[in-house]
């Protein structure tokens, strides 16, 4: 995309134009944070978390759906975080010194898509947008968005119970041997295209590994088969024993 | 006589129908094992099941490497780098698999007048000179929405595709200008 651009920059007459060809991934990977914008902040699921003093923020009001987390509290703050690690977390504050060292800290906790809002209270209330006054929440309380193909925890546990619903498991019949859910079929993702059509097609399929990724292979092989009705389970699937464990 | 025809044609009948199949079973496997070539993004590495998923064409197809697999500008060993990356993968389809014989990551090439820069020297003027260049973020909007490098605008490639010169009419032709989007492609 950007040597494309580039090239258009040149024809229309730039003297100086270059490339960061390493881009957005390559920045984040160096170490270094990104930003996001208030429409992001305003229009998506996303934790928002406030890093000033709670004395500052009684005076000054939020922006809305933020939580605060005072910055000298964060690195104690761990268990306050979504068990679902892959929520796209923005972070604001009134010292812009501190939003690096706070990026950093909540990758450690595990969660990659933490970003800055930089501009902080002044510059969303100079875009007049709504600053929210009184108690500001200490909880963060996220529910995250399922993605039309993927099923839900609950909904997939359900499907266990009443068998309303067709679970594959997709992982090496070594893996299942191991430990697999009751009544679960076992096609791996290789065998997919010679098996899959032993499925029943009268009810859901809910696919699903250890972690999702294969998951979503198995869903892209049964649905380039032309099966309709397929869901993912995009979580950590543990065995021990006869027990399971889903975590997001 | 008649009967010895009768089974010398049976016979003939028969050698026809065999070679006739064979023939056919021959044409079915030369279409099976041939090569496809296609480009796309990889939306997901599995190394424990040496398969990639390429976004190609509006469908996400799944490709198996293995130790004859050429791999080019990419390091086997590295392989889930190229995730979120644009590939060219040539592979043949074997019982229902798709096994890749060549996969390449697109490196796009810099036209005339371009040269690149690297993250060391951007971050210096991040950092320290603002407002000496503009940064531009050629990826979709949404993308730039969720997670853009510091200072940068947004105008994705497509607009200025789409709308031509205008779109960066407001910058001096001598300025610095650095685009950037998800990747060397």
């Amino acid at each position: 995309m950007s040597p494309k651009a580039a090239g258009l920059a040149v024809k229309w007459g730039f003297k100086n134009v270059k490339v960061y060809m390493d881009g957005e991934p390559g920045w984040k990977k160096a170490g270094y944070y990104t930003e996001s914008t208030a429409d992001y902040i305003q229009k998506e699921n996303i934790v928002l978390i406030d890093l000033r003093d709670p004395q500052t923020i009684a005076k000054t009001g939020y922006i809305p759906k933020a939580v605060n987390i005072p910055m000298k509290d964060l690195s104690k703050a761990e268990e306050k975080f979504p068990t679902y690690t892959k929520a796209p977390i923005v972070i604001y504050s009134d010292k812009k010194e501190d939003l690096a060292e706070a990026v950093k800290i909540i990758k450690d906790f595990g969660y990659p898509n933490v970003t800055v809002y930089s501009g902080g209270l002044q510059e969303w209330a100079a875009k007049g947008l709504e600053v929210k006054k009184g108690p500001i929440p200490t909880q963060i309380h996220y529910v995250r968005t399922y993605r039309p193909f993927e099923v839900s925890i609950a909904d997939f546990e359900k499907a266990l119970k009443d068998g309303s619903a067709v679970i594959v498991d997709v992982r090496t019949p070594e893996e299942f041997k191991r430990g697999h859910f009751k009544g679960a079929i076992n096609i791996s993702v290789d065998d997919i295209p010679q098996k899959a059509h032993t499925l029943p097609k009268d009810k859901p399929i809910y696919v699903h590994c250890a972690t999702g990724v294969r998951a979503e292979m198995g869903y892209n092989a049964l649905k380039n088969l032309g099966f309709e009705n397929v869901k993912v389970l995009m979580a950590n699937v543990e065995f021990v024993g006869d027990k399971y464990t889903i975590t997001e | 006589m008649m009967e010895l025809f009768r089974l010398r044609s049976m016979r003939a009948l028969l050698l026809f129908l065999i070679l006739t199949l064979l023939q056919s079973a021959l044409w079915v496997t030369s279409t099976m094992a041939q090569e496809q070539s296609i480009k796309g993004q990889v939306s997901a590495v599995a190394v424990t099941i040496q398969t990639i998923t390429v976004d190609h064409a509006g469908k996400k197809i799944n490709i198996k490497y293995d130790d004859k697999t050429v791999f080019q500008h990419i390091d086997p060993k590295k392989i889930r780098e190229i995730q979120g990356q644009e590939v060219e993968v040539k592979y043949v389809v074997v019982d229902g698999k798709n096994i890749a014989k060549l996969i390449k990551l697109a490196i796009a090439e810099l036209p005339q007048g371009v040269t690149e820069i690297k993250t060391s020297e951007l971050a210096k003027l991040v950092f320290e000179s603002p407002g000496t260049y503009v940064l531009i973020d050629s990826r979709p909007a949404p993308r730039y929405h969720a997670s853009y490098i510091p200072t940068a605008i947004s105008i994705p490639v497509t607009v200025m595709e789409k709308e031509g010169e205008k779109t960066l009419a407001n910058i001096a032709k001598d300025k610095l200008v650095i685009f950037y989007c998800g990747g060397p492609t």
